[in-house]
């Protein structure tokens, strides 16, 4: 009971010390937006409007039978009709205005290759997949004599062809992709438009198709942006070591540890009051530094709940490398400037900016490789990141970062509290 | 004249129960090998006591509450609080209360704040109760919402006593209480030592190198000097250290020759027992100073060094006057502030 409440009062003041230190708040609150703002600008410019997208699609038209159209023309011997090619050409045309660039560049996926297709759409090789129906000229046929009314010859074919489309046939064309990708919501439009000025042979308003334009929940695909992002909220917690060895340094050179040495509080609620202070930045980190994502593109996912469980680990792990630096170095600005120095090239070399080369350890450690970064926490920790928010992956399928991670947080936290408590926990 | 009647209530405890709560022997620090601040300090603290450590800067006050507090190490040497051994000093974490020399509290944290936080540190009951008592006393009450850092030097100072004593400890250490107090905080200060030990029955010991605090708060003192207790006993036992209770003061001009002023106090010296000689001061200790300034006059006109005598005066002995008389130096000497 009692050590309750010297913790909770000890955790509160940890925590008032940043938010009433405006340097502080900057470090641990705003840097990190500010980061995701930098992020997010430069990449939502990197990729120019007018370059070509790529698009797939799957087609499943099996056309127009040859003899309904040989009949049709009056001629006697045609081939089948697939008015799906026409479609295709006219995608593949398109020009942006004023410009010689075509707007898409397609690509064909057979219809065995389904898998594959979704796939591409998921790593975002292709900013939307068109399925086209078995249906699609048939629908065509039926927007044209709808256009055109009734067809004499056109109806008395219908007697030959049991294949040949009501007045009302609809076909439904199916455009997929990530909502929140903008390369996909602008294709969308474009794919749009362009399908419905084929299917009313230049006009509107548009017959015998239906467009169904959606996007799939989010995708496992991403931009620079977003591969950035799951290592912004890493880095903002490494951060958060500046904010640790502040508390640490504060608390021996004003002379506060001494009155709380010789109270009732013991070193390890000393210690905990400090790693539950870093736990609650970190949660309020993670949404925030994710909202910000939101803002710039990320794929908004529930999967941000799972964020906590490694953050927990890093943030313990970030407090142990704190202690460290606060057992280890002798004066509060060497400290503080140390800390200050680290966390980034840390964040930098554990992968959070971009990849980078990790060189094998030990090849084989229950089936995962051990590199030479993957004794820094934020090594595993970035992985994780990326695997649960990027690629909507479980924790479960992360277990082996998950338990590396833990045992650095537990490795770090206990040379790190061994080295602060041997220093400053004795009498000098 | 209350305090005088305190004070001859407290010896009378002192007299009737003489328990011993703190005991040091032969303590001794040295630091990183080089610095040896404490050489050899024993006393002992009695129940119910005020005890003042008076010393210069320097002396090694801070180092020997710091080793009783087992915030330092010691070099040698053993003491034994409330009758414990340093190790098991944890049992009795919530007997004894501090107040450091310096200013030590959250900066960022209200005065109430701060106060909360440390009653929590201790576990106390009636945390609101103790503190709105405390912050009364210490005439906090209206700064209580005020950030700690943005206090005046000598409202830090009421507010880092007060973190002490929260939580109502039978030994109370205070380095160098009165420090940066104006003459108001410093009176609130005194009232309330006196009250603490009187009502509370809290055995204090505090350092100063004001005699003026030492004389007025404590019921006994140790004159500390180069980490040495080199005199102790109530104030009034030391004022007669040397056997006697007046001082003849005489301020000399600076531009006597030193060998006049040499051979003045030569011969004062073969005249009375005890003679001091520093800043242009001449200080001789006596018994029966009515009867013997006239002799200090005599010696001054043979030597015809009447016309550099700046000052005469006869008064009672001080605290001060003892220290000058025992280290050949003042206590003031390079006192940082007061
Ligand atoms: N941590 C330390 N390391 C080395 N020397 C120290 C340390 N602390 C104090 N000293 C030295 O020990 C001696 C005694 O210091 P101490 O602080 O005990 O004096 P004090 O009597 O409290 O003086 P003051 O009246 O100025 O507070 C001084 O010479 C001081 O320089
Ligand atoms: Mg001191």
């Amino acid at each position: 009971m009692s050590k309750i409440r010297a913790f909770y009062s000890l955790l509160k003041t940890n925590l008032l010390s940043i938010t009433r230190d405006r340097t502080t708040f900057f470090f641990i609150i705003l840097f990190p937006l500010c980061f995701v703002g930098v992020f997010g600008l430069a990449f939502q410019w990197s990729d120019p409007l007018t370059s070509s997208k790529i698009i797939g699609i799957i087609n499943y038209d099996t056309g127009i039978d040859g003899g309904v159209i040989a009949f049709w023309n009056g001629t006697t011997t045609v081939n089948d009709t697939f008015y799906s090619e026409e479609y295709i050409r006219v995608l593949k045309t398109v020009l942006y205005p004023e410009s010689n660039v075509t707007i898409f560049e397609i690509q064909i996926f057979n219809i065995t290759e389904l898998d594959v297709a979704q796939e591409s759409l998921e790593t975002r090789n292709i900013k939307a997949l068109i399925t086209l129906p078995e249906n699609f000229s048939s629908g065509v046929l039926a927007a044209f004599q709808n256009k055109f009314g009734d067809d004499p010859i056109l109806t008395a074919a219908t007697g030959n062809w049991t294949g040949y489309p009501s007045l009302d046939f609809k076909t439904i064309v199916k455009v997929d992709g990530d909502s929140t990708l903008q390369d996909f919501t602008i294709s969308g439009t474009i794919i749009e438009k362009i399908t419905q000025y084929f299917f009313n042979f230049g006009d509107d308003p548009v017959e015998g198709v239906i467009l169904d334009v959606y996007g799939s929940l989010s995708t496992t695909g991403f931009t620079v942006f977003d591969f950035v992002l799951p290592g912004l909220i890493v880095y903002a917690i490494l951060n958060n070591l500046a904010s640790i060895t502040d508390i640490a340094f504060r608390d021996i050179e004003g002379g506060t540890l001494r009155r709380l040495r010789i109270s009732k509080v013991t070193p390890p609620m000393y210690v905990l009051s400090i790693l539950a202070s870093q736990m609650v930045i970190a949660f309020i980190q993670i949404p925030l530094v994710f909202a910000a994502g939101l803002i710039f593109g990320f794929p908004a996912s529930i999967q941000v709940l799972y964020a906590f469980i490694p953050a927990i680990f890093l943030s313990l792990a970030t407090s142990g490398i704190g202690f460290i630096i606060a057992g280890l170095v002798k004066g509060a600005a060497a400290g503080r400037g140390l800390a200050g120095i680290i966390a980034t090239p840390i964040a930098m070399i554990s992968g959070a900016f971009f990849d980078i080369p990790n060189p094998t350890i030990i090849s084989n450690v229950f089936g995962n490789s051990f590199g030479l970064y993957d004794v820094l926490p934020a090594a595993p920790a970035i992985r994780i990141f990326r695997s649960v928010l990027l690629h909507n992956n479980s924790l479960a399928s992360n277990a082996f970062d998950l338990i590396l991670l833990f045992i650095l947080a537990v490795v770090f936290l206990l040379i790190g509290i061994y080295l602060y408590s041997r220093k400053h926990f004795k009498p000098e | 004249m209350s305090e005088g009647i305190v004070k001859e209530e407290n010896e009378l405890n002192i007299k009737t129960k003489k328990e011993i709560v703190l005991e040091t022997k032969d303590l001794e620090k040295i630091y990183d090998g080089k610095v040896h601040a404490v050489r050899g300090v024993s006393f002992e603290l009695f129940e119910g006591e005020v005890l003042g450590l008076l010393g210069p800067n320097g002396a090694g006050k801070t180092t020997t509450i710091s080793i009783l507090l087992g915030i330092i190490k010691k070099t040698k040497g053993e003491f034994s609080i409330l009758g414990k051994q340093i190790d098991d000093f944890k049992t009795i974490r919530d007997l004894i209360g501090y107040t450091p020399q310096d200013l030590v509290f959250y900066d960022y944290l209200t005065v109430q704040e701060n106060a909360e936080l440390f009653a929590d540190c201790y576990d106390i009951e009636n945390k609101k109760d103790r503190i709105k008592e405390l912050f009364e006393l210490f005439q906090l009450t209206e700064l209580k919402k005020r950030r700690a850092g943005k206090l005046s030097g000598g409202q830090k100072r009421r507010l880092n006593l007060v973190l002490g004593m929260l939580h109502s400890p039978k030994i109370l250490f205070l380095d160098e209480p009165s420090a940066g107090m104006d003459p108001q905080s410093r009176n609130i200060l005194w009232e309330n030592v006196e009250r603490l030990s009187k009502e509370e029955g809290i055995t204090i010991i505090l350092t100063t190198h004001l005699m003026e605090v030492a004389d007025k708060l404590c019921d006994r003192i140790l004159i500390i000097d180069y980490g040495k207790i080199i005199a102790s006993g109530t104030p009034d036992e030391l004022k007669s250290t040397f056997g006697a209770e007046e001082v003849i003061e005489l301020m000399i001009a600076e531009n006597l020759e030193s060998k006049t002023s040499e051979s003045f106090i030569e011969k004062l010296r073969k005249r009375f027992s005890k003679v001091t000689f520093l800043d242009n001061t001449v200080k001789i200790f006596t018994k029966k100073g009515a009867t013997l300034i006239t002799e200090v006059v005599e010696i001054a006109v043979k030597l015809d060094m009447t016309d550099f005598i700046e000052s005469l005066q006869l008064r009672g002995s001080t605290l001060e006057d003892v220290f000058i008389g025992l280290t050949g130096k003042s206590l003031r000497e390079g006192g940082e502030g007061d």
